[in-house]
């Protein structure tokens, strides 16, 4: 599960991209965390500005892929400016221990936090060790 | 453990801020995860006020009624920060805490910002405080002030004679 949570946006490994030749949209990779717990992968990942509606998460060929979107908000004319509301895209190949029928995905103030189950297969067992004297 | 940055449009040269508000900002990156090194660095680091990369992103827009500061600050609670006037200055504090206190947690990857901060603000012209008012939704705070009488933009008119 570890190794193969990485990001796919490498050179030559990108199995899909989007499509900037017609749109002016401008795509960012949001900075995420990975953490691993009680028998699930967490992936939460910053994504300030997008809109709820507009975030969509799907994994196809054991890829994640999320995608976000936000609207500019502007009144009146930039001063100064050292962010710009974007969108967002970023893709994560997925080990095959991931149930991937019972992801669920939360998003509160700008976070979007991924639950990805574990299979049961791959769910770390105990095992009791008898030891005779 | 890797910091990505995150591209932005950033022009040192259109600041019509001073550059020592940057210098003042401070900013503890708290991401780590075991905590002998956190005890170790972190008084350095706070100490350390270079991190031009580290508070939030702001934006400053102005229109004639108006001055909207937006700050990009994800993942916060309404208690976990403070926004405060001072004449002319823009105070924006707080602190985004990393969750660490779960043990059991296996860690791969920690990119998202974590830590204090302290950010001043030059308002470009006088506003009215006791009217300002602040918005957080979507992970993007939004402080509008409006300017102050004095301060807004009046139109003259020209007689031709």
């Amino acid at each position: 599960m570890v190794e193969k949570t990485v990001p796919t946006q490498q050179e030559g490994q990108v199995r899909q991209s989007t499509e900037t030749t017609r749109s002016e949209a401008r795509y960012v990779a949001p900075p995420v965390d990975i953490y691993e717990e009680n028998n699930r992968l967490v992936v939460a990942a910053d994504l300030p500005g997008a809109e709820k509606d507009s975030i969509t998460v799907d994994v196809k060929d054991g890829v994640l892929t999320l995608q976000a979107a936000s609207k500019s908000h502007a009144v009146g004319n930039s001063m100064y400016a050292e962010f710009e509301f974007v969108n967002y895209y970023r893709q994560f190949e997925l080990s095959e221990t991931v149930d991937v029928d019972k992801i669920t995905a939360d998003y509160k103030h700008g976070v979007l936090q991924l639950n990805l189950p574990k299979a049961e297969r791959a769910k770390t067992k105990k095992i009791a060790v008898n030891i005779t004297p | 453990m890797t910091r990505v940055p995150v591209v932005r449009n950033r022009n040192p040269w259109y600041e019509p801020f001073d550059l020592m508000n940057r210098l003042f900002s401070r900013w503890s990156p708290v991401q780590r995860q075991d905590k002998e090194e956190d005890d170790f660095f972190a008084p350095l680091l706070r100490d350390f006020p270079f991190d031009f990369g580290g508070s939030p992103a702001v934006d400053v827009e102005e229109n004639d009624q108006e001055i909207v500061v937006r700050a990009e600050m994800p993942g916060m609670e309404k208690d976990e920060f403070s926004i405060e006037l001072e004449d002319d200055t823009l105070i924006l504090r707080g602190e985004k805490k990393y969750q660490d206190e779960h043990k059991d947690r296996n860690v791969h990857r920690v990119e998202c910002r974590y830590g204090r901060f302290d950010r001043r603000i030059t308002l470009p012209t006088s506003i009215q405080a006791d009217k300002a008012s602040a918005e957080y939704k979507n992970g993007v705070l939004n402080i509008t002030l409006p300017k102050s009488e004095t301060a807004r933009r009046k139109a003259i008119a020209v007689h031709v004679k």
